[in-house]
């Protein structure tokens, strides 16, 4: 799945490689919080000799039986689960880097691309919402083996929708978008079979032999009190690598700076939906309304209270004024209402036990 | 999985010409770094039916390879091995984009066949730059080159310990493999049920060799950082080579030189 740099556009390229950048940054970050939390090195040694261990487990061969092909893994979901989600991308961006760069498998600009598709999908992605609430509950042969299937699947499956649109947006093929993710998909869906098997079988014979290998999960099963042990902290005590604070004020001042700015430029004229409804449906939408229709109607003509993001048309007052208040309006209620739903779901959850 | 031994190889060679004393070689890696990403930019954003265009970019990496003596056998083999993705994704242009260019005696030459032609020549320029980096600058110029561009050390430092370890073990995967298969009779790879033990064996050997390379580490002073390498001082002839690098791009993406070269004939 490695992509080649012919095939993909500067823009493209450009984008992925600052996306792959902000995800290993973060990554870096992370680990280092872990590394200082625990007093432990250990793993910078670890990291490196797995990378060079995902490197000769990606050249092997291995056989599927009754189908008379053999398949290779990528080994996303297999370090993500041994090292982390953190340090499985930093080691297999280190993985690409070394084989773009000696082997020219992957190209130096398509590394962004490659990152995304291999890394960040598995170790980011797949392993934190799939993999790791289906052996959070105890590791047994049918939890490894079910979630390692289903994990290497999905992440075989997203990859290679990855590399379709990445390939199709920088137009460097002829190849038509549905034709080349029919081809794509079913070829990847082995692959993540095989994958998910060949992950299943390792990391069975791993808690076979050394159960403790498996990242944040403990023996005694309290998975829950683990992950928030293992979690890093920052300097506030807060567990995570950027603290909520931060997060909330960068999501702040870009709202207002959209709904507030941006938005005043936004165009007048009908956007898609609506200019493909004027062509299509000539008439049928000047119909007078009945029924439902007519009480949904007149219950949205008396809560909007600013009908086409304008309180009124003046001459005083301009419409990118208005369109702007109404942003920041909107933007504020919207924020308000999220952070209600937060509260209360908070406040609904039972208490952890530690 | 022969690709092993080969894999080996390459990496051993590649080592081996990086250790050349050439003029290419003694450039400062950060602009033999900075270059190489200008060179690749400036080749893929040509648009998808260039070729004349593209021509005159051919010498760079012709160049680059002679002064810098990488044998030229090795490139057509790093070439060869890498060309079937870019040959077999570019193949459809040819029977999907048929609208006639322009016509030489009897043969029709198509928009297709230029965008397929394109697509080959410029994995081959890619290809040609990023090996010529490899072959021309040692590991430790690379990592302070990566250190001088802002790259993490923390990512430097997981580069340097894989490329270290990988020839290791690899060696030991080919072992291992080779063990296997004069036990294992006709198969040609490692079967499924059997692949858990094998690469969980491999595993676990790894984390042992981890053991004992952090304990390595420590006794050497290791504190969880790695000691920066510093790059050679800026001399006027990298400064030139990075000046005429960025000139030479710059003309060739705006000014079809094939062009204006045909046009003096």
């Amino acid at each position: 799945m490695h992509m080649a740099d012919a095939l993909i556009s500067p823009a493209v390229g450009g984008v992925m490689f600052a996306v792959s950048t902000g995800a290993v940054a973060y990554s870096v970050r992370s680990i280092k919080i872990e590394l200082q939390e625990h007093e432990d090195d250990r793993k910078v040694p670890v990291m490196g000799v797995m990378g060079a261990f995902v490197f000769a487990a990606q050249m092997i061969n291995f056989i599927i039986p009754a189908t008379g092909s053999s398949g290779h893994m990528a080994g996303g979901i297999l370090l993500a689960a041994l090292l982390g989600p953190y340090a499985g991308l930093l080691v297999l961006t280190t993985v690409l880097l070394i084989q773009a760069l000696f082997f020219a498998d992957g190209g130096l600009l398509a590394l962004g691309c490659n990152i995304f598709n291999m890394g960040i999908v598995s170790c980011l992605v797949v392993y934190p919402l799939l993999f790791r609430p289906l052996i959070e509950k105890g590791i047994t042969k049918q939890r490894i083996t079910v979630a390692s299937i289903v994990s290497g699947i999905v992440a075989l499956q997203l990859g290679a929708f990855s590399v379709v649109l990445e390939t199709v947006a920088s137009g460097r093929t002829e190849l038509p978008f549905l034709q080349f993710a029919l081809l794509m998909q079913p070829i990847h869906l082995f692959i993540g079979i095989a994958e998910g098997v060949i992950t299943a079988t390792v990391l069975y014979f791993i808690n076979q032999a050394d159960p403790g290998l498996f990242f944040g999960i403990s023996e005694n099963r309290d998975s829950r009190c683990e992950e928030s042990d293992r979690l890093p902290k920052d300097k506030t005590g807060r567990k995570s690598a950027y603290s909520f604070r931060t997060i909330l004020a960068i999501l702040l001042v870009t709202s207002i700076l959209l709904g507030g700015f941006v938005s005043g430029f936004a165009s007048a004229s009908p956007d898609g939906l609506e200019w493909s409804i004027e062509r299509s449906l000539v008439g049928s939408l000047s119909e007078p309304l009945t029924g439902f229709h007519q009480i949904l109607s007149d219950f949205q003509e008396r809560t909007s209270f600013l009908p086409d993001y304008l309180w009124k048309r003046s001459d005083t007052i301009s419409d990118a004024t208005q369109t702007g208040t109404a942003g920041l309006i909107g933007g504020g209620i919207t924020l308000l209402l999220v952070l209600l739903i937060g509260f209360l779901i908070k406040k609904s959850r039972r208490q952890d036990i530690c | 999985m022969l690709d092993i031994a080969s894999s080996i190889r390459t990496m051993s060679s590649l080592e081996e010409l990086s250790y050349h004393k050439t003029v290419i070689h003694r450039i400062n890696s950060v602009h033999k770094i900075i270059v190489t990403v200008l060179y690749l930019i400036a080749v893929i954003s040509f648009d998808r039916y260039s070729i004349s265009g593209l021509m005159p970019l051919l010498l760079y990496p012709v160049l680059m390879m002679t002064l810098g003596e990488i044998p030229f056998r090795m490139f057509f083999s790093r070439v060869a091995v890498t060309l079937p993705f870019p040959f077999f994704a570019a193949l459809p242009n040819l029977f999907l984009d048929r609208i006639t260019f322009t016509q030489v005696q009897d043969i029709t030459i198509t928009f297709g066949m230029l965008s397929f032609f394109s697509v080959v020549f410029k994995s081959i320029l890619m290809v040609a730059a990023v090996l010529i980096l490899v072959a021309t600058t040692q590991m430790t110029d690379l990592s302070a080159g990566m250190t001088f561009l802002k790259v993490p050390d923390l990512l430097i430092l997981q580069f340097l310990l894989t490329y270290r370890y990988l020839q290791l073990i690899l060696s030991e995967t080919a072992s291992m493999i080779t063990a296997y298969q004069l036990r294992a009779g006709k198969e040609k790879g490692i079967l499924t049920s059997h692949g858990g033990s094998f690469l969980g064996l491999l595993l676990l050997r790894c984390y042992d060799r981890a053991q004992l390379l952090y304990f390595a580490m420590k006794c050497r002073g290791f504190q969880g950082h790695m000691v920066k390498e510093k790059i050679s001082s800026t001399k006027v002839s990298d400064l030139l080579f990075l000046v005429t690098s960025i000139l030479f791009f710059g003309i060739t993406r705006f000014i079809n030189l094939s062009l204006l070269l045909s046009g003096i004939f």
